[in-house]
């Protein structure tokens, strides 16, 4: 695909401007300037949890601990996407593809979409959940069974 | 009789310029799939139930209607510390007899005047552990 890339207008209009985002947002490294940790040594987990409740449902730790992971995920969600954009972008260069994708792994691993697990708002419990209601399956049944979930009849045939 | 790939390129281009879409005849990726996808963090984080009033916001609300709204779990909080506070007081009093009996309850005091000391002080630093502001 090299050849492609030099010959085609399009991608040398794209390199131009691919260039100065990769000095700008991306970053060459230098040697001269001191070695930063990684992102996510450096950051705290509990600077993602609020300061105050702001939850109405059960609470406990693992099911702050899942909110907060949202709640980071929804404020870094642009620039995983627009560094995704670079990753999969065939016609820029590859070293702006590469330092790319060492951003996207070197962020916080809260602000990742698979650390998000959907959790019981009833018990907090991780396994079972049905997602319509969030709600384990054995809460589910309790508030079917009490009639708390509009439209759910327990079914025998 | 077939149709120069020309021909077909140009009619491509004006159905990409009418629709809006990008043309791409060679089908580079172009990683264009990323962009096009919907942000889904919003829905994401809305996921679990926000705390939306609080009982203190609902006496708030209350207060210029002269009603009074009862906190049952503050009053419980509240019983909880004051029977703290009588208890420290009691055995505040049993360490003080205690020390009255003896002239000097650092130097030379029997086992079990400090063993009573030691318990005031535990007692005393739980009721200040339970006395501050929640």
């Amino acid at each position: 695909m090299a050849p492609l890339h030099r010959t085609s207008p399009i991608c040398a209009t794209s390199d131009r401007s691919t260039g100065s985002q990769a000095t700008l947002h991306v970053g060459d490294d230098d040697d001269d300037a001191p070695r930063r940790l990684p992102y996510h040594h450096t950051v705290k987990m509990s600077m993602f949890r609020a300061k105050k409740l702001d939850l109405g449902c059960f609470t406990n730790v693992r099911i702050l601990r899942d909110h907060s992971k949202r709640k980071a995920f929804e404020a870094a969600e642009p620039e995983r996407q627009a560094l995704r954009y670079i990753i999969r972008n065939t016609l820029l260069p590859a070293r702006t593809r590469a330092i790319a994708q060492l951003q996207l792994t070197q962020m916080h691993c809260y602000t990742r979409p698979t650390q998000i697990r959907n959790r019981c708002i009833l018990g907090g419990k991780g396994r079972g959940i049905l997602r319509d209601f969030k709600m384990s399956r054995y809460n589910f049944r309790m508030q079917a069974l009490a009639g708390n979930l509009p439209g759910v009849k327990k079914a025998s045939w | 009789m077939s149709i120069p790939r020309a021909r077909l390129l140009d009619l491509m281009r004006a159905r990409c310029e009418l629709f809006g879409t990008t043309f791409n005849p060679e089908g580079i990726r172009t990683g264009n799939k990323i962009l096009r996808q919907r942000l889904k963090g919003p829905a994401l984080a809305s996921y679990y139930p926000r705390k939306l009033v609080t009982l203190r916001d609902f006496r708030r609300e209350f207060e210029p209607l002269q009603l009074e709204v009862d906190d049952e779990a503050e009053q419980d909080r509240l019983d909880h510390i004051a029977a703290l506070v009588t208890f420290r007081r009691h055995s505040l009093r049993i360490s003080q007899s205690n020390i009255s009996q003896s002239e000097s309850p650092w130097e030379g005091s029997t086992k079990k005047e400090e063993g009573s000391i030691r318990r005031w002080r535990c007692v005393h630093s739980v009721s200040l552990l339970y006395d501050g502001p929640r």
